[in-house]
């Protein structure tokens, strides 16, 4: 009787140990197959490099010396920002998917606009100085450095991701220098509006396709709008006469552009 | 794979294009010459400041710009009171044009910022004042016979003297010459004579008795 017993406890025994095994076996096999369907399913993080053109609108762009008073006459226009239409953008970029569609990212990038044409300048100076010559001319360009963070919103689709970004953050802006020479009666009388900076709220939101070229590597293409609001004061060097002419304290004016990149990212995971 | 390398080469590529476009030339642009105005005439107008109908005028036309100036305006006198105040304005005229275009308010209001009316008597009219080519500060101008002092002010940070109205003291009797000096000085004038080019010089005997 003694042995039945003991015999019965030991299958008892062993069944649980089975299914201990078994339930552990499963658990384990459970989890591993739960953790791979989450990584399958989130977006893969990525860091990239970008570059191409920016296209410029409002008044950075703008050439014209005067304008309307609204009453007749002419003023000078002193939002006139003398920059060109098209500059160019460079920067690096990544993101972090928390699951399949959202993640946080974020931008370093640099823009540089040329100065536009300085014939409007030059006629302006000329004439508000009564001078028989004004040379406006500039070495130097618009620069926009952009620290940016937000929300990347992201649809995978096979070796394709289509991105929706919205980035905000801090915008440092330089402005060229224009030298400025009036010249009367065969003497100049050079001044310059100097380099000077200034910061502000920028953002920048649009499109973005990438495509994987292989397992990490992949090429992106965007299309981005871009706005800064930077607020530069402005200094002058050999300025004589400051209620003469075009004669700036601060430039705060809306930086509108159409960022159009390309880019190279490298991407993370299986 | 080899097809991949490609397309990331070309895209770097692009890239370092993209890069590279921020080197830029210098830019110089020369404006076309607009059309001046010339200054053909300049006229000096004494207003006694104790009897306003006691008004002279002596004028100074431009014998090369003008095919018929008045013979008494090439050397242009003033007569005018010993001992006496005047209300002095200077008058600037292009009678190239029909009608004659005053441009006295263009120089002396909205180009007033970098425009000078200078006089210098010569030594017949007394001891030196102030304004000097070479020295030239301060508002006193003339000599002690003929004493000027300006009171228009430009819009300067701080205002500077244009010279267009002025007053004017008559000292003794006595028979010279002053030079009128219009000082064009753009991104200069600071109150001195030197900077800048002359846009008129004319000189006008000045007879007080």
């Amino acid at each position: 009787m003694k042995s039945q017993i003991h015999k019965f406890k030991k299958e008892i025994q062993k069944s649980i140990c089975n299914k201990i095994i078994l339930y552990s076996i499963f658990a384990m096999l459970t989890s591993a197959s739960f953790a791979q369907t989450e990584e399958e399913n989130r977006t893969k993080n990525f860091i990239g490099v970008m570059g191409g053109a920016s296209f410029v609108y409002g008044n950075l762009s703008n050439t014209n010396y005067w304008k309307s008073d609204g009453a007749g006459g002419v003023i000078v226009d002193k939002a006139a920002g003398y920059s060109a239409k098209v500059g160019s953008n460079f920067g690096i970029e990544g993101a972090y998917y928390f699951s399949k569609y959202v993640g946080i990212g974020g931008a370093f990038s640099m823009t540089t606009v040329n100065v536009g044409n300085l014939q409007s300048m030059s006629s302006g100076y000329q004439y508000d100085f009564d001078v028989d010559t004004a040379i406006a001319s500039s070495t130097t360009r618009y620069h926009f450095y952009n620290f940016f963070v937000g929300p990347y919103f992201s649809l995978p689709a096979k070796k394709f991701t289509f991105d929706l970004r919205i980035l905000a953050g801090l915008t440092e802006a330089y402005n060229p220098e224009f030298d400025v020479n009036v010249i009367d009666g065969g003497k100049p009388h050079p001044f310059a509006q100097n380099v000077s900076h200034g910061a502000g709220f920028g953002m920048q939101t649009g499109l973005a396709v990438r495509y994987a070229l292989a397992k990490h590597f992949g090429i992106k293409l965007s299309a981005d709008y871009y706005y800064a609001d930077p607020n530069i004061n402005i200094t002058y060097s050999n300025r004589v006469q400051q209620n003469t002419g075009r004669y700036l304290t601060n430039y705060h004016e809306s930086v509108g552009m159409l960022n159009v990149n390309l880019g190279l990212f490298y991407q993370f995971g299986k | 794979m080899k097809h991949v390398n490609k397309i990331i080469i070309a895209v770097l590529v692009v890239l370092a294009a993209s890069f590279a476009s921020c080197k830029k030339k210098e830019q110089v642009v020369l404006p076309p010459t607009p059309g001046n105005e010339f200054l053909t005439t300049i006229k000096w107008r004494f207003q006694n400041v104790s009897n306003p109908n006691d008004t002279v005028w002596c004028a100074w036309r431009d014998s090369t710009l003008l095919s018929k100036p008045y013979k008494d305006t090439i050397h242009p006198i003033a007569r005018l009171h010993a001992n006496t105040t005047y209300s002095l304005t200077v008058h600037i005229y292009d009678e190239t044009q029909t009608p004659a275009l005053d441009i006295t308010t263009e120089i002396g209001v909205q180009r007033a910022n970098y425009h000078t009316y200078w006089f210098f008597p010569s030594s017949g009219l007394g001891s030196p004042l102030g304004g000097s080519k070479t020295s030239g500060q301060g508002s006193s101008q003339g000599s002690t016979n003929f004493a000027i002092t300006p009171y228009d002010k430009d819009t300067n940070n701080p205002p500077l003297w244009i010279g267009l109205s002025d007053k004017c003291v008559t000292g003794s009797a006595c028979t010279a010459t002053c030079e009128g000096v219009l000082r064009h000085q753009p991104n200069a004038k600071n109150g001195t004579y030197a900077p800048g080019s002359s846009d008129s010089d004319v000189s006008m005997q000045v007879i007080i008795d």
